[in-house]
């Protein structure tokens, strides 16, 4: 027993030691600097995780010639997908009238609807077989 | 039987000629120190030009002559953070590396792992402490630590109208030292490119 108690005092002296070498303060240093020592050994990791890379935090310059150009693609696409729609359309079904919607049957006479004079068949509508 | 063989040789021999003569890509190896600018983004022009004017400016300032003054030995520094704020994309580390090698070259300045490449080392050295001989396992605890830390930004200015451009780029690299905060040298290097489409 008096043995045991022996090594724990040792123990307890040796890291004491060892807190106090790490801790011992030098000329001029600030008294509560451990507070600011501990602080950043939590989060250290998550500091350093970064070193030696590059961090983008890039930003969207406005150019008026790349805009201009953008703005002329943004029309070409919308354009073939409006003639896209006008092809998945074009047996006078549309799509946005849902069966019996508002007692509607669904069905649309064929001058009332949007595209009544684009061709049915041919090259812009892609329907080259079921023209009857 | 031989003639549809010799009719598919004919149509695969053609076909072959026919799509080579399309292709009419060429490649040509270049200088890498040859000046070639394409869109007017940054390039490897750029980061040249950016890496020897800094080289340049590091190597040759007072904050070196007055550390080995003050301590008697060369400095020891920890590359930080590199922050792009401007418009592009632009990877430092195609600079950053050939300022380390001058660093290491010069041995003016010792220059100390960080980052990713640390995180590896210390693996390894763990890695060690239960698969090594004990003659040749490596100890923790004994690394070198930084004097100063080398850290930056690089910024752009774009003014652009019709089709035409001018960017500006700002490439601000800081050296402090860790101990005393103490800002000992900056570094810039100003790049101004005017585009015309």
């Amino acid at each position: 027993m008096k043995k045991l108690l022996v090594v724990c005092a040792a123990f307890i002296f040796s890291q004491a030691n060892a807190q106090s070498t790490n801790t011992m303060p030098v000329a001029d240093q600030n008294p509560n600097y451990l507070q600011s020592q501990q602080h950043y050994m939590l989060i250290k990791d998550s500091l350093l995780q970064n070193f030696n890379t590059t961090v983008q935090q890039t930003y969207q310059a406005y150019d008026w010639y790349q805009e201009k150009r953008a703005r002329k693609q943004a029309r070409i696409n919308n354009r073939q997908q409006v003639r896209l729609a006008y092809a998945n359309n074009s047996f006078g079904f549309q799509s946005f009238n849902h069966w019996n919607q508002f007692g509607y049957n669904g069905f649309t006479p064929f001058f009332q609807q949007p595209n009544c004079f684009l061709p049915q068949i041919g090259y812009r509508s892609r329907n080259w077989f079921y023209w009857f | 039987m031989k003639k549809t063989f010799l009719s598919f040789v004919m149509l695969t021999t053609v076909s072959a000629f026919v799509l080579s003569g399309c292709a009419n890509r060429k490649v040509t190896r270049i200088d890498p120190a040859e000046q070639i600018d394409i869109s007017g983004s940054w390039n490897s022009t750029d980061s040249r030009l950016t890496a020897e004017a800094m080289t340049k400016q590091i190597i040759a300032e007072k904050w070196l002559a007055n550390h080995t003054a003050a301590k008697g030995k060369k400095p020891v520094v920890i590359v930080g953070v590199i922050t792009n704020k401007s418009h592009e994309h632009i990877e430092s580390e195609t600079f950053m590396k050939d300022l380390e090698r001058a660093f290491i070259n010069t041995q003016l300045v010792g220059l100390v792992q960080s980052g990713k490449k640390r995180e590896a080392l210390r693996a390894e050295k763990a890695d060690m402490q239960t698969n090594a001989s004990v003659s040749t396992m490596k100890k923790f605890g004994l690394e070198n630590g930084a004097d100063y830390i080398l850290q930056g930004s690089i910024n752009s200015i774009v003014d652009a109208y019709k089709k035409q451009k001018t960017v500006t780029y700002q490439i601000d690299l800081e050296l402090t030292n860790i101990e005393t905060n103490e800002v000992v040298w900056i570094g810039d290097k100003k790049i101004a490119k005017y585009v015309k489409n």
